[in-house]
């Protein structure tokens, strides 16, 4: 100890409010929703696990689930999240003034290349569908010995993707999604077991060849940094509502909250095609 | 020699190499040439260049073998345009060395040394051109999307702490210093090096926005130890000890230091800045950092380094984390620690 006990005690250095303590700005979406502060505190906790900072060393390496985090400095992580989505929307902004601003007969051939896209889109997606329905009635046949009754044969609903410029037909979804764009494969998720899993991936990079649901693979969806098990039940069929994919995944009941992910994958051209990201809780 | 680091340096072999190769000129231009090679043969870390290769050999599913050819010629581009700005960037500090020798400027006078630096901008698209026209229309339309806004995000950086420095601008907030590091330090030296090597390795078929968050916060954790080494014993090759204070940069501990300040401290803290570089006294200097150091600034920014040390991990593993481990990933997980750990 270097202050003598009979020294008086200094007054502490008064600390003036800060004018202003951030830009007030918030833009949506900037920063991913895992709880109300859950990737600055994931950050913050993680901070202080890590520490990589060259100054010694305070103690044992410590447990990230049980550290307290400095509300300072978990505040400024928030802070980092917002203003990087700030950033982003700015520049999607600027980007879609741009896009608008300089279209000229040079883009046209992009408009080729993305009508060629939805063509070939369009086509893919009748056949797979077509393939569908056979398989649908095969199996049907195969479990009756004698051929089945007129009208007792269930089709279900042909999946008609809309082609630009077809008359409107009504949405089967409440809210539907933007139109992905001509090099995107559209996703939608359905959760088996869990009310509060939610999808963060909206599509996939489509393959260069046509694909079939049945060749994608999604890895085991995986919760960074816990044990918790992973969620191995994914499967990918042709979306009968809309044009693009529908997985399914199943969450076994009890999976602790979190962000899982897991690479996607077409197994015949060997091609990463994107991540699949769930949210849990 | 670690994993990480033996990868750094077969890149940085590679890299130099195609840069020597585009640079070299049949017939050398006068007050023009030799300059622009000048920076590049200073040698450097080569990080950029690495993350750009080591994205490409992630996302093209390539790990473990011979860089991608396409791939190292977008590093050339990402080390020449990197040099550039550095040029650039000396006239507008004032600095007087780089790399242990004599800035560009102060060898041949600052009209010789911006001409150089625009040439060797302008010089960066060959090998980034070369790179993506055989990948198609696509690619070429997203390398020059993610290019184009990243130039636009460093010179909105650069001005911004300029203008801040030049008018005296004080009543600055941490959200100020996050989004002028995001812009000025992370989006051209991690952010577009590792969409460019996303976009090539995967052929343009994964969105370039997945690894935005990850250069960010590595950015941002590289940026302030950066800035905090300044202020040490030790702040780096040819850089001197409290050279920030002394060009009274806008720091994360200048920010904190002036919040945590009485008035009669404040008053002489904005006296200070608003000297001119030849103005400000030594002895105000130390008194600056003295403070620093008994306001906990210094200690606050270490926390928030962590911090998005930390950030970058959580997002790491989202992006990264699912990909099958190698020796790319492992050099991409290192870079955290290597903000920390560099020599």
């Amino acid at each position: 100890m270097t202050t003598p006990d009979d020294a008086a005690p200094q007054p502490r250095p008064t600390r003036p409010e800060a004018a202003r303590e951030g830009p007030h700005r918030h833009a949506a979406g900037s920063r991913p929703a895992a709880g109300s502060n859950g990737a600055a505190h994931a950050a913050a906790q993680a901070a202080a696990a890590a520490d990589p900072a060259p100054h010694p060393q305070h103690g044992p390496v410590h447990d990230p689930d049980t550290l307290a985090v400095n509300d300072t400095v978990a505040a400024t992580v928030r802070s980092a999240y917002d203003v990087l989505g700030e950033t982003i929307a700015q520049g999607r902004r600027a980007a879609e003034q741009f896009r608008v601003g300089a279209y000229n007969v040079r883009d046209v051939p992009d408009d080729l290349r993305a009508m060629a896209g939805n063509l070939i889109g369009l086509a893919r997606q009748m056949t797979s569908a077509t393939f569908d329905i056979c398989e649908a009635l095969v199996r049907q046949a195969d479990g009756l010995a004698s051929p089945p009754p007129p009208g007792s044969t269930v089709v279900g609903p042909f999946p008609a993707p809309k082609a630009h410029g077809s008359a409107p037909t009504p949405a089967p979804h409440p809210a539907p999604q933007p139109a992905p764009a001509p090099d995107k494969l559209a996703l939608s998720v359905v959760f088996h077991g869990s009310e509060t899993a939610r999808a963060r991936t909206t599509a996939f990079a489509l393959p260069a060849r046509p694909v079939a649901p049945a060749d994608l693979a999604c890895d085991a969806l995986v919760l960074r940094g816990s044990s918790a098990p992973p969620i191995i039940d994914i499967t990918f069929a042709l979306d009968p509502d809309a044009p693009g994919l529908l997985a399914t995944i199943s969450v076994p009941a009890g999976q602790p909250a979190g962000l899982y992910s897991g690479a996607v994958y077409c197994r015949r051209q060997a091609l990463l095609v994107g991540l699949m990201e769930i949210e849990i809780g | 020699m670690t994993v990480e680091g033996a990868l750094l340096q077969r890149y940085g072999a590679a890299t130099r190499a195609e840069v020597a190769r585009y640079l070299a000129a049949p017939a050398p231009s006068p007050f023009l040439d030799e300059m622009l090679a000048d920076y590049p043969q200073r040698g450097g870390k080569m990080l950029r260049p690495a993350i750009c290769l080591a994205n490409a050999a992630v996302f093209g599913q390539r790990s473990g073998g011979e860089p991608m050819p396409e791939a190292v010629r977008a590093a050339a581009a990402i080390e020449m345009l990197h040099n550039a700005l550095l040029i650039h960037d000396d006239v507008q500090d004032g600095s007087e060395l780089r790399r242990g020798r004599p800035t560009l400027h102060a060898l041949h006078g600052v009209p010789l040394a911006i001409n150089a630096g625009d040439a060797l901008l302008f010089a960066a698209f060959a090998p980034l051109i070369d790179a993506v026209r055989p990948l198609g229309g696509d690619v070429i339309r997203q390398v020059m999307d993610v290019t184009a806004t990243m130039a636009r995000q460093t010179a909105e950086g650069q001005a911004l702490e300029l203008g801040w420095r030049d008018r005296n601008v004080t009543d600055l907030a941490e959200a100020d210093y996050l989004r002028m590091a995001l812009k000025k330090t992370a989006w051209m030296g991690m952010i577009w090096p590792a969409q460019l090597g996303l976009i090539i390795g995967s052929r343009g078929r994964l969105d370039p926005e997945m690894v935005v968050r990850f250069g960010y916060f590595l950015g941002l954790a590289f940026q302030i130890e950066d800035d905090l080494r300044n202020l040490s014993e030790d702040p780096g090759y040819g850089k001197e000890q409290n050279g920030d204070l002394a060009e009274a940069k806008r720091t994360l501990m200048l920010i904190h230091v002036r919040r945590q300040c009485d008035a009669a401290e404040r008053a002489r803290l904005d006296a200070f800045l608003g000297l001119s570089r030849e103005a400000r006294r030594e002895n105000d200097v130390l008194w600056l950092a003295g403070l620093m150091h008994e306001r906990g600034s210094i200690d606050h920014a270490r926390a928030v380094a962590a911090a998005m040390a930390g950030a970058a991990e959580h997002e790491f593993a989202a992006v990264y984390g699912a990909l099958p481990p190698s020796e790319e990933r492992t050099f991409l997980h290192g870079l955290i620690r290597w903000v920390f750990d560099r020599a």
